[in-house]
């Protein structure tokens, strides 16, 4: 989806209509391992950072941080060092804090922001295991996250009004996973994605209307099915587009910016019986087949992906990785080869948003559905 | 009296061609009932529009025939979406890996060195069909631009960096891959008078280790064959059998398989 500057507008008149009422704003890095819910419930405005970089961004973020380090992670710092001239970065500025995680180097990175940009920062340590010492770590890090935002905000978070931002979280989340299965093309899929993860509730009456009007969504798709893994694809990204382009049909988007963000949902009905902090420590527990647990459990990250490949009928995996995203780049290989076994073609693109790749990775893209 | 008129259908012949614009030529080939009949080749220049409207009008002249006589126009290479004459369009790897068949039909692995980019591509002995590939990153290291600017370095004519790389009985270690790299380490290696056959013999390794490491990485199946502008240097030939053990078999025509394969997958196509 194009970055455009009237989109950029309309989140940056988003975000000041919150802010005038007295909304925080506070930001996230991309990935679904934060808890939301908890900013939600703080009655602040979560902003997940989902856009992608280009190659002025990238460099500017050189500037501050190494260029091994991850490409996203460096177009987050060009994206926050030009939000003071540039209209396409400005909405950056309604940002009252930023939540950065140690949950990658790139997550990590980002914790530039804050001495820089002047961006206050919440930090929580993410373990990678889902032992129970593990779970115990993460539940006594979303705690004091709570706790920390509640203070910021001025609120004190209390256990009904997590789990009502927990069950208006879930609305969205159900109903972009109705959306997920139906016969759009990946790319609008996409585009609904994105709007619905910055906009949130606000957005459920367009999305209920996009849900209930089946007649706008034409005859069944033709081409090649593809399921996309591996890194998430952000706002300016034409890669999703690059592949329809192409002939293909991207059936399930199964990173988190995609059907992934939507499969991480709390139970409600434990409401009364379980706290909403215990029942987050539960999504994150089952959320063990995320790309960016590889080091751990990349065999359950293949057979999700197959799983949904089997039951689509789709015969073809694309797996993406961002230059220098360790967690999606270092097992990548054994992914493919237990997906290869199982009689899955898989395709691995890694990109650094450089616009002069674009020619071999189009050469790559329709040679694989050639292949296909 | 009359005459009994017994009709005969006769078909029709079919010619198909294939345009394939790479980076550096420009690569037509014509094709008559499924065999290819004529070929040519030209740089490739900026225009790679202009190039390959002039390369396809002069076959069709040479051959006296008209647009409407070709049933199937297929481009390929990395100027395809240039061919707006096309009746279709077809990556370099699927069409190299039909024009090493046309000459090589048991072939199941193929090196593809072009201008821009080089490629592993591995064929089904069964479908004949591709079914896997490696191609390089966006950077020059180990292709025909690499080839290219070493011989300026060198200065030495291109074509002869291959027969010159022969004359080394110890070739230097390059050990950058990146071409701006590799070019400053030549100059530097030729200021201290090592020997130009060494230097280009050490040019050439460099390039084969590169693209040794993406043969392996597939997993090469014998037998193994070398296509592409590049194959005809024969000391990237040489260095490549070297790096992976293995005789490298050399298509009739390396630098025109992209062509040729489009052309005949224009005319199997026909029947689909």
């Amino acid at each position: 989806m194009e970055f455009t500057i009237d989109f950029a507008q309309e989140i940056n008149e988003f975000l000041a209509a919150e802010r005038a009422t007295g909304k925080k704003i506070i930001g996230i890095i991309g990935h679904d391992i934060i808890p939301e819910e908890i900013i939600r419930a703080a009655g602040a405005v979560p902003l997940r950072l989902i856009f992608a970089g280009t190659e002025p961004l990238t460099n500017e973020g050189g500037n501050y941080l190494s260029s091994t380090t991850c490409v996203f992670s460096r177009a987050v710092i060009g994206m926050f060092s030009r939000r003071a001239e540039e209209p396409l970065w400005q909405f950056l500025r309604n940002l009252d804090a930023l939540i950065v995680s140690n949950y990658c180097n790139g997550d990590n990175a980002c914790e530039l922001v804050k001495h820089y940009f002047n961006v206050p920062l919440f930090r929580v340590y993410i373990p990678y295991k889902r032992t129970d010492p593990a779970l115990t770590q993460y539940r006594s890090e979303i705690t004091r996250l709570r706790d920390a935002i509640g203070q910021f905000c001025g609120r004190e978070i209390t256990d009904d009004a997590l789990w009502d931002a927990i069950a208006s979280t879930n609305e969205i989340k159900f109903k972009l996973m109705q959306l997920s299965k139906m016969p759009l093309l990946g790319s609008k899929k996409q585009e609904i994605f994105y709007r619905a993860m910055l906009f949130g509730s606000n957005y459920l009456p367009e999305l209920d209307k996009i849900l209930s009007q089946t007649d706008l969504f034409g005859p069944a798709l033709k081409g090649k099915k593809l399921l996309l893994a591996g890194a998430a694809p952000f706002i300016g990204d034409p890669l999703i587009e690059m592949f329809e382009g192409a002939g293909a049909v991207v059936a399930e988007n199964l990173t988190w910016t995609g059907t992934n963000y939507a499969m991480q949902f709390a139970n409600t009905s434990v409401r009364g019986q379980a706290s909403a902090i215990d029942e987050l420590v539960q999504v994150f527990k089952k959320n063990e087949s995320s790309e960016h647990y590889v080091p751990y459990s990349y065999e359950k990250v293949a057979e999700r992906i197959y799983k949904f490949c089997a039951d689509e009928g789709i015969g073809g995996v694309i797996y993406h990785i961002l230059k220098f995203c360790e967690l999606t780049g270092t097992l990548k290989d054994k992914i493919r080869d237990i997906l290869t076994e199982k009689g899955l073609k898989v395709l691995q693109i890694e990109r650094d948003y450089s616009a002069s790749a674009t020619g071999q990775l189009s050469t790559r893209i329709e040679a694989f559905l050639e292949m296909l | 009296m009359g005459f009994d008129v017994q009709i005969i259908q006769v078909n029709p012949t079919t010619y198909t061609i294939g345009v394939d614009i790479g980076s550096l030529s420009t690569k037509v080939s014509l094709a008559k009932d499924g065999c290819i009949i004529d070929n040519a080749v030209s740089r490739s220049t900026h225009e790679f529009a202009r190039v390959g409207r002039e390369m396809f009008d002069a076959m069709l002249q040479k051959h006296n025939l008209q647009k409407s006589d070709i049933s199937e126009i297929l481009g390929t290479g990395y100027g395809r979406h240039t061919v707006d004459f096309a009746t279709k369009k077809v990556t370099e790897i699927t069409a190299h890996a039909r024009g090493v068949q046309y000459f090589l039909p048991d072939i199941r692995t193929i090196i593809d060195i072009g201008g821009q980019d080089s490629k592993v591509i591995l064929v089904s002995p069964k479908t004949k069909k591709v079914v896997d590939f490696q191609m390089n990153d966006k950077c020059a290291a180990g292709t025909g631009r690499f080839c290219e600017v070493m011989a300026n370095a060198l200065q030495v004519p291109l074509e002869e960096l291959g027969p010159l790389s022969l004359r080394s009985n110890k070739p230097e270690q390059i050990s950058s891959t990146c071409t701006v790299f590799a070019e400053s380490e030549v100059i530097s290696l030729f200021a201290k008078g090592a020997k130009k056959e060494d230097i280009a013999a050490g040019i050439h390794e460099a390039i084969a280790k590169r693209v040794g490491g993406m043969v392996k990485r597939l997993g090469a199946v014998q037998p193994i064959a070398f296509c592409g502008g590049v194959a005809k240097n024969v000391g990237v030939h040489r260095a490549l059998e070297k790096e992976l053990n293995s005789k490298i078999q050399l298509p009739a025509q390396p630098q025109m398989t992209g062509a040729i394969g489009a052309a005949l997958l224009g005319f199997e196509q026909l029947d689909q």
